[in-house]
């Protein structure tokens, strides 16, 4: 199975071992893309309707606007789908590995 | 995989010299338009210019993506350089006390790359077609 080229040769999933309850973080997950290209630090997180993945994401400050005195601080997003296809297949294959390894 | 379409921002010159003027420019490519990579950076060396992958901190190893193979490496890079060096930066130089050249993100000048053409053959170009014909082989 591929998509548009795309095709995910191997796939690594890392659980987190004792987990502490109520914590959404559930594993760490790595994405090898046609032999070639990786994904790291792809997040399986627990949500109200099921696990679900996050693309690595980093939290950068930003300058101080006058007036204001709490630092804000935003996401970036370094990588990401931008078809709901491709994110599909992507998610659909980690998730697979992750409840092989981790039977609810 | 192929690209399907570059951004370039390079950064202004105050900005540079802040970073002892090594990040040149920061890339954005999509591949087989359905991924997007972001934070791609371009940064003087002391050989010359070269694609530096993102990290989650500065100066950690770890990187959020990542090539395994060299000649795809390559491949990003010669693109991207190419569009970073297509733009004639020198030319007209994105000075710091310009007040009307500031976007939203007011530290950075979006250009979008130009369509390439594959006719002009150099060195650099062999990294492309060493690729191109890799892929095909395999399907």
């Amino acid at each position: 199975m591929a998509y548009n080229g795309i095709k995910i040769t191997d796939v690594t999933v890392h659980p987190i071992a004792q987990n502490r309850e109520g914590n959404s973080l559930q594993a760490f997950a790595r994405v090898v893309l046609n032999d070639q290209f990786v994904i790291n630090s792809i997040r399986v997180l627990n949500g109200k309707y099921g696990h679900f993945i996050a693309f690595p994401q980093d939290y950068k400050s930003h300058e101080k606007k006058k007036g204001t005195e709490k630092e804000e601080k935003r996401a970036y997003s370094f990588c990401f789908p931008i078809t709901k296809e491709l994110h599909a297949y992507i998610s659909h294959e980690i998730l697979e590995r992750f409840q092989h390894m981790v039977p609810a | 995989m192929h690209i399907t379409s570059i951004k370039i921002r390079a950064l202004k010159e105050d900005i540079q010299s802040s970073r002892n003027g090594t990040l040149m420019a920061v890339g954005e490519v999509v591949i087989n338009s359905c991924l997007l990579l972001r934070g791609l950076k371009i940064v003087k060396g002391q050989y010359g210019l070269f694609l530096s992958f993102p990290q989650f901190r500065e100066g950690a190893a770890y990187k959020a993506f990542e090539s395994t193979s060299m000649v795809f490496r390559k491949f990003l890079e010669t693109r991207l350089l190419e569009a970073y060096q297509n733009q004639n930066w020198n030319q007209n130089p994105i000075k710091a006390d310009d007040s009307k050249q500031k976007t939203e993100s007011s530290d950075m000048n979006l250009v979008e790359a130009p369509h390439f053409s594959s006719s002009s053959y150099s060195l650099a170009n062999a990294a492309v077609m060493l690729f191109e014909e890799n892929t095909s082989a395999r399907r």
